[in-house]
């Protein structure tokens, strides 16, 4: 019974995660555009008719290319420069330290419903607007406070009798870096890197109104695009909600390996 | 290094500023008009095919449809107009075409647009249009309520409010698993025709008055209130999704709603449209708001006069009719309403009979005041059972300037 | 004196630096903006002109001929000089005036016509564009009235790159003098031009009649007050940190130019896309909008909200009430999800568990499936009539709730939700954060005798501190702020009671225009949650390794 008990648990909250999406696949999988108000999660039809929509329009590939291309460059833009700066933040005892790191949360701070047309006006100043690089410039200046904090608590796990040992031996600062801390680190990273991901591959408000060209549209905008004034063409905006969320899965699916990475086994931490 | 460095950036500080500075455009390419929408469907289809059209027929332009979320398009529309970067010309509804003018945002129409031109309009959607005394669109449909009804439970239209109540009534009693009538409780827009039916208004004329706090008003609530909790003819909690989902099961007799529902409908046939009924009590007919949906241009276009002339085009009676027969919209032009075609569709014969009963829906920005408010005082009173006049003073308290 | 030439030294070329780059930029772009006011006033009476020698004609026909026109000018005047003639549109029209009949029955006021008549010549009207009307000779009681109009022109925006560039060369200029020559700062020569040129940007501003308003506001036609306040804090603000920096910084080269060079890049990006709209709300919050222009208010909207005017201190959408139900929302949600995501997270790092991979993997899909989609499903479920959620009450012999109807089951609708939402999140944080803890400490643990509780709460939760706060403390914000499910789910049902302080500004703004109050409510709502990292500081703090790290890392 106690072997069994976790498993039990973990099954009530695996049921009780999924449940709400049974309803988005049931939806996407029925060729009528109607809102499903009956009770049972299990699809009565299916049918791939919206997918088959939704695929057949060479926009929408162009669509997810731009999603792929936008959510790729702020998680390495901002894993790179948080990494960076939270190294920094962790290591260096500068005037300014902790001043910055309560700057950082206070930037969070600001809501942002109301700040879209002075944003708007920033990018286009920069000339930026309808380009790919504004709308990763923001998304990893969002998703940079949460990096930076996560992963200099990261580094202040680590003993720096590693670095000192290494600096003996000669390491320069890049070579430390690279070489020492990072590896040690893939847990941190992956958090970093999946939740700049999602931060931008989900966001839709400033790719519709930063974008003059439905060629770069995210996808994010194409899906909420089946919301209209008074009526939700449901089917395809659940299909399209599906298609959103599988690279999501895949990316986790592959990050949960270092998520769990091997530190625990002794070796160099010990 | 760092010196090296300081310089480079300084020299691109100055190739920056060059490279600000504005270019010669090439006077040969062909002139591109932009056009914002939010269609999906049919009607975007059919809107691309008349671009097309205009496209052939004017050989030295390019027209560029962008889609946009329907709930993005008003913030990107006041984010990058102001700035230049808005279209050249966009469909929206009408209600915020006072806003919108006052703001500089519109071009103002009415030195383009000839008497014999107007003609072609029905004259309310014109009017809707209109603010401080000049043009600022060119409507392309229209929209309002109506009743749809089960043909298969309510055979018939019911021309009074009581006749409704009856045959509402006798649906639900032959069978108890079918409700009467349907629509969103909370909603001023929905609220709007028993309001305009028991006399009520939502401004008093043309001032800053509110009067949804007056005694026809607080009589239409009880009007409804009384379908809610007497007669236990409207579902609990009838949301959109719920509405659809019961009439297109047949389990509502009658539902209120606009042109939009009839997309609800694909697969179930025996339903109808009529005009909304008489209300009993006050003999004045169920009066809906009239929405038009219209082509506004852009007061920073940069191609005005091809704006206009594509604007022309939508709306002209040919497309007019294009864009009725393939998308079902109901078009403003008055010439397509007497058309065979349009009189043989007893779907759009309803709703045109119903326009000629309807209060246009103010453009100016005091009317967007009023929804939060208005909804607040609906759903204290009819779905939570508070007394409706005391709700309504305080809705009409909060929005007195 | 000997001690304050270097900071002078320091200081003031970077100030001149900025100052003297933003001038420049300022003065090109004035310069082209001049040059397009000549060539639009001299080319509008131009073509007036000639319509009006031409006398009536339709429109149509003058439309095109308008654009045949324009080139004949245009290859005309390219030899004059006007090299910004390509960037003019414009548009022509004659208006055919009979004694008594107007053009458009609706336009009781043909402006155009009345401006021709009474005001001919060239205007240049609000939006910035030019206007010239011509009367051309009457005959037969006819006149022809010629009106050219051209595109408005974009006002002058405030110069970023060249600002951003500017502050960058100088950032490193500075750097490299810092580097290169401790305690003695630039030479005094070229201190003292730079420092000239600084004290003379207000005279050259002054000169070129840029005035504030050109230079600081970005709300169209805002007026002075407010953009002389915008303008005080974009100029304030980087003078302060560099004020700060090189008193600070002291003589000689600066030991910590590496973590600053580490944090720049980030805390510039940020400083730029993250203050500067914020600068922009604060100026918002002290205007209106009236009518298409906005008006100085002063404090008049901070003083409404936080005196309730209008409703009692205690009722829905008083900011009180709005606060109070925010800092519950926040309070319980936050719990929640990091209780459950940590619990998960615990069950799912035993070594011995089967299937990790599959159940890691489900957890995390009401992240991935996108909330404006699942919230809906979510409001279904809780929907009276056929949603689940009263199923399952029926099955289990309980009434049916209607669930927006009061205030508590609304909210707890919004938190089961939210929860749901973002318990995956704390999952995978606490599953990072969970690897920071060595294995043998827990071996080490066990020899000693110590249980499973005893474990958790002297090994884990200490050792999961660095890892976990901040997630909990970002999480706190994001929470304060969730505008997504409020919105969706509840709508704030019943009558606002259950809307948070980001939702009701989203209402004041967006449906019922009330954009300045708005603005006031966004800063109160920062205000607030600025306070509160104040009181958490020393949460986010970090300690000195504790031993049992130090100590089993060994």
């Amino acid at each position: 019974m106690r072997r069994l008990l976790p498993h039990l648990v973990l099954l009530v909250a695996t049921a009780v995660a999924i449940f709400p999406v049974a309803w988005v696949v049931k939806m996407a999988l029925r060729s009528s555009q109607t809102f499903s108000t009956s009770l049972s999660p299990w699809p009565d039809e299916v049918s791939l008719v919206q997918f088959e929509t939704l695929f057949a329009d060479p926009v929408f590939w162009r669509q997810v290319l731009n999603s792929v291309v936008v959510a790729s460059a702020t998680t390495a833009v901002g894993v790179f420069l948080a990494c960076t700066a939270a190294y920094a933040f962790s290591r260096y005892r500068f005037p300014g330290r902790r001043a910055g790191l309560q700057v950082l949360l206070v930037t969070q701070m600001f809501p942002g419903t109301l700040m879209m047309i002075p944003l708007y006006r920033l990018i286009e100043s920069m000339g930026l607007l309808d380009r790919a690089l504004g709308l990763v410039l923001v998304y990893s200046t969002t998703a940079i406070p949460f990096c930076v904090w996560q992963l200099k608590g990261w580094f202040d796990t680590l003993p720096k009798e590693l670095e000192e040992s290494a600096i003996m031996d000669g390491a320069g600062p890049l070579t430390l870096f690279w070489r020492i801390i990072l590896p040690l680190s893939r847990p941190a990273i992956a958090v970093t890197a999946l939740f700049s991901f999602m931060t931008a591959w989900n966001e839709y408000v400033l790719a519709a109104t930063f974008m003059g060209d439905e060629r770069a549209y995210t996808l994010p905008v194409r899906v909420q695009s089946y919301v209209g004034a008074y009526t939700t063409a449901w089917g395809l905006f659940a299909a399209g909600a599906v298609v959103v969320s599988l690279p999501v899965m895949a990316l986790f699916f592959v990050l949960q390996r270092h998520l769990v990475g091997g530190l625990t086994a002794g070796g160099v931490k010990g | 290094m760092i010196r090296w460095t300081a310089l480079a950036l300084i020299g691109g500080t100055l190739g920056g500023l060059w490279a600000c500075a504005p270019e010669p455009r090439p006077a040969e390419a062909r002139r591109e008009v932009v056009l914002w929408h939010s269609y999906r469907g049919a009607e975007r289809d059919t809107l691309e095919a008349l671009a097309a059209d205009f496209e052939r027929a004017h050989t030295d332009l390019q027209v560029r449809l962008l889609p946009v979320p329907y709930d993005a398009l008003p913030d990107k529309l006041t984010a990058a107009v102001p700035r230049g970067n808005g279209p050249d010309l966009f469909v929206f509804a009408h209600d915020r075409v006072g806003d919108w003018a006052d703001a500089e945002l519109l071009e103002p129409l009415g030195l383009r647009v000839t008497p014999r031109d107007a003609d072609h309009f029905a004259r309310a959607t014109l009017d809707a249009l209109s603010h401080g005394g000049d043009l600022w669109g060119l409507p392309l449909a229209f929209k309002c309520l109506a009743l749809y009804r089960n043909t298969h439970v309510a055979p018939e239209a019911p021309a009074t409010t009581d006749a409704l109540i009856a045959a509402a009534g006798a649906a639900r009693r032959r069978d108890a698993s079918v409700w009467g009538v349907a629509w969103e409780l909370d909603s001023l827009y929905f609220h709007a025709p028993w309001l305009h039916g028991f006399g009520g208004a939502v401004y008093d004329g043309d001032t800053d008055l509110p009067a949804f706090d007056s005694a026809a008003a607080v009589r239409s609530v009880d009007f409804v209130r009384s379908l809610v909790s007497d007669r236990a003819l409207v579902p609990p909690e009838p949301t959109s999704a719920l509405t659809t989902s019961l009439f297109r099961d047949g389990k509502l007799a009658f539902v209120v709603s606009g042109p939009w529902f009839r997309g609800e409908l694909e697969g179930v046939s025996d339903w109808a449209v009529s005009p909304l009924p008489v209300v009993s009590e006050t003999g004045r007919p169920a009066a809906p708001f009239l929405g038009v949906e219209a082509v506004l241009v852009s007061r920073r276009a940069r191609e005005k006069d091809a704006a206009f002339e594509l604007a022309q085009f939508l709306t002209n009676d040919a497309a007019a009719t294009r864009r009725f027969m393939e998308a079902g919209q109901l078009v403003a032009n008055v010439a397509v309403h007497a058309t065979p075609e349009f009189q043989a569709d007893a779907f759009a014969r309803a709703f045109a009979q119903q326009v000629e009963h309807t209060v246009p829906l103010s453009n100016r920005p005091h009317m967007r005041r009023v929804w939060t408010p208005v909804k607040d005082a609906l759903s204290a009173a009819i779905v939570r059972g508070e007394p409706p006049a005391a709700a309504l003073e305080r809705a009409a308290q909060s929005v007195r300037p | 004196m000997k001690r304050l030439a270097p900071r002078v030294g320091l200081v003031a070329p970077l100030v001149a630096i900025i100052f003297s780059a933003a001038l420049g930029a300022l003065a090109l772009q004035r310069y082209a903006a001049e040059r397009h006011r000549a060539t639009a006033t001299a080319f509008v009476t131009h073509l007036a002109q000639w319509y009006a020698e031409q006398g009536p004609a339709g429109t149509g026909a003058l439309a095109r001929d308008a654009r045949m026109r324009f080139a004949a000018i245009a290859a005309r005047t390219q030899a004059g000089g006007y090299p910004y003639l390509h960037d003019l549109h414009f548009t022509a029209h004659t208006v055919d005036v009979r004694a008594g009949e107007a053009l458009w029955p609706i336009l009781e006021d043909d402006q155009a016509v009345a401006l021709a008549v009474t005001r001919p010549g060239v205007t240049h009207l609000p939006s910035g564009a030019w206007r010239a009307a011509v009367r051309a000779p009457a005959s037969d009681g006819e006149q022809s009235v010629a009106v050219v109009e051209t595109q408005p022109l974009s006002p002058i925006g405030v110069p970023w790159w060249g600002l951003a560039a500017s502050c960058l060369a100088a950032f490193a200029l500075w750097f490299d003098i810092v580097r290169r020559s401790p305690g003695r700062g630039a030479s005094p020569l070229v201190a003292a031009a730079l420092s000239a040129g600084a004290l003379l940007t207000p005279l050259g501003m002054r000169l070129l009649a840029v005035d504030a308003a050109e230079v600081g506001t970005t709300l169209g036609s805002a007026d002075l007050r407010g953009a002389a306040l915008m303008l005080a804090a974009a100029v304030a603000a980087p003078l302060t940190l560099v004020g700060v920096l090189a008193a600070r910084g002291g003589s000689g080269p600066s030991p910590h130019r590496w973590a600053y060079a580490y944090i720049a890049p980030a805390m510039v990006g940020l400083g730029v896309l993250v203050v500067v709209p914020f600068v922009f709300g604060v100026v918002m919050s002290f205007h209106e909008r009236a009518g298409g222009a906005w008006a100085w208010v002063g404090l008049s909207h901070y003083v409404d909200i936080l005196t309730s005017t209008g409703r009692r201190l205690w009722e829905p959408m008083s900011f009180y009430f709005t606060l109070a139900v925010t800092a519950l929302w926040t309070l319980v949600n936050v719990a929640l999800h990091a209780s459950i995501g940590l619990a998960l997270a615990l069950l799912l790092a035993r070594p011995t568990l089967r299937f990790k991979a599959v159940y890691r993997v489900l957890l995390i899909v009401p992240w991935a499936v996108p909330s404006y989609i699942t919230a809906l499903v979510w409001k279904g479920m809780f929907n009276q009539q056929y949603g689940l959620v009263n199923h399952l009450l029926g099955v289990l012999g309980l009434a049916p709730v209607s669930w927006f109807a009061s205030f508590w089951t609304a909210f707890a609708a919004n938190v089961t939700t939210n929860t749901w939402l973002g318990f995956p999140f704390m999952l995978v944080v606490s599953l990072g954060a969970l690897q920071s803890i060595p294995a043998d400490l827990y071996e080490a643990a066990e020899v000693d005798g110590a249980t499973r509780w005893q474990q958790f709460r002297h090994i884990t939760l200490p050792l999961l501190r660095p890892a976990l706060v901040p997630a909990l403390l970002l999480g706190s914000v994001w929470t304060f702020n969730m505008f997504n499910v409020i919105y969706l789910v509840s709508g704030g049902q019943p009558g606002h009671a259950t809307d948070i302080l980001v939702t009701e500004a989203y209402r004041l703004a967006f449906e019922q225009d009330r954009y300045g109050y708005a603005a006031a409510w966004s800063v109160l709502i920062f205000v607030v949650l600025l306070a509160w990292g104040f009181l958490t500081r020393r949460a986010g703090e970090d300690d000195e390794p504790s031993p049992a790290a130090g100590g089993g890392a060994h």
